[in-house]
């Protein structure tokens, strides 16, 4: 029982040393991640076509070879949608950065960035679901509405200005 | 009344408390951190009373009883006065620190109440008792959770936090767990209570973590975060393009 007791509390003592080290590195990414250029909106034009079926007449109804080319291009669209998401990372790190360095509390942005972290995480799980329903051959990819978006997100970014200085 | 011996954990335990309290003083910090300083005295009192008295004595379970909450309670105000610091360094942060707070706060609660049995079978100190190491377990439990789960939370915002605000938050988390998976111990193995099994070693982690922690604390920098001016319109940009963002995850979502 000692022993256990011992074992027990090296653990806690490791894990509280674990939890430091993380905390420090996760600061110092955030500063990083905060200061870094923002997204160039041109880059996710490939997404908006990649996981459409029309391009793939050419196939012939060739079974083995269409299969491999929607795997493949499943791949590029989980590459696309990682970068996707590290550019998201990027802008919440801006705005936290204004949290930090605002002098009065900010609840506006705090709930802004729940809200909006919230949704993402919702739209990614969704995405994951579709992608496994896409493999299976179920569901059809619809990226009109994408188009869209994403020329709203291009007009946004071309009145960006870079990140300031920092924080300290 | 009195043990044949002096329990030697304990007096270490004083000791590496007075140690830590005597480095506060030697670097003037005694101002800034009031409740640490009360906590440190609380347990080298709490540890210095208890080491001479027999374990099996009246006189032992009453000092338990009345120091046990006493050194919670001045925990909680440590812990209290840390982030207080911190979030006074970083206002644009209140709001959003206590919803990790009470996020915190939820955990804990609610692990605490999963964890909740009846009292021991005995007489009345002996139910006294359990009362008191339950209040101790969950204390010390809610406080490592809100240390925990602060830092992480903390850890996202590009700011700087002080050497000592890291060794603090490390030692704070790593007793209070501590404490807490003993006091759980005792209170589900009643013939483990006041044994050796379980709150000797933990009495020996506590004293390494004060030692340690009076080993690493430094003089606090004084470093006024910088304030640049509001960008309004740097705001609303970012916003939008979250917003945008998000629309081109949803709309891809919708097949």
């Amino acid at each position: 029982m000692a022993l256990l007791s011992i074992g027990l509390l090296l653990i806690i003592a490791a894990g509280s040393a674990g939890l430091l080290l993380m905390t420090r590195m996760r600061l110092l990414d955030a500063s990083i991640q905060s200061s870094a250029k923002l997204p160039d909106g041109e880059r996710y034009r490939p997404m908006l076509r990649i996981l459409s079926e029309e391009d793939l007449r050419f196939t012939n109804g060739n079974r083995l070879l269409l299969k491999k080319i929607r795997t493949r291009r499943r791949e590029i669209f989980r590459g696309y949608l990682r970068c996707l998401t590290k550019d998201y990372a990027r802008l919440l790190s801006g705005l936290r950065r204004t949290m930090v360095q605002s002098g009065v509390d900010r609840p506006d942005l705090a709930k802004a960035i729940a809200k909006n972290r919230f949704r993402f995480a919702v739209a990614l799980c969704r995405i994951e679901v579709h992608l496994q329903l896409h493999a299976l051959g179920i569901g059809k990819v619809d990226v009109s509405g994408l188009v869209e978006a994403l020329d709203a997100l291009r007009s946004v970014v071309n009145v960006m200005t870079p990140v300031a200085g920092a924080a300290y | 009344m009195f043990g044949q011996f002096p329990d030697y954990r304990l007096i270490f335990e004083a000791a590496a408390a007075a140690f830590t309290i005597a480095r506060l003083l030697h670097f003037r910090m005694w101002r800034e951190f009031p409740a640490f300083l009360f906590y440190l005295l609380s347990v080298a009192i709490r540890a210095t009373l208890l080491s001479p008295l027999d374990r099996a004595s009246g006189t032992y379970v009453r000092v338990y009883l009345i120091g046990g909450p006493l050194v919670c309670f001045a925990a909680a105000f440590s812990v209290y006065e840390m982030f207080q610091l911190i979030f006074r360094n970083y206002p644009g942060l209140r709001t959003a620190g206590r919803w990790a707070l009470y996020t915190a706060l939820f955990i804990a609660l609610t692990i605490t109440a999963l964890i909740l049995r009846k009292p021991w079978p005995g007489t009345a100190i002996d139910r006294l008792v359990f009362y008191e190491l339950v209040l101790e377990r969950s204390i010390t439990f809610g406080l490592a959770v809100i240390v925990i789960i602060l830092m992480i939370f903390l850890s996202r915002y590009p700011l700087h936090l002080g050497r000592n605000t890291y060794v603090a938050s490390g030692f704070f988390s790593a007793m209070f767990l501590a404490q807490a998976v003993v006091r759980l111990i005792d209170t589900l193995a009643p013939n483990l209570h006041a044994g050796t099994a379980a709150d000797y070693p933990e009495v020996a982690f506590t004293a390494l973590c004060l030692l340690g922690w009076g080993i690493m604390l430094r003089p606090q920098e004084a470093r006024e975060p910088l304030r640049p001016p509001v960008d309004e319109r740097r705001e609303a940009e970012l916003l939008h393009q979250l917003e945008a963002l998000n629309t081109i995850l949803s709309r891809s979502s919708r097949w």
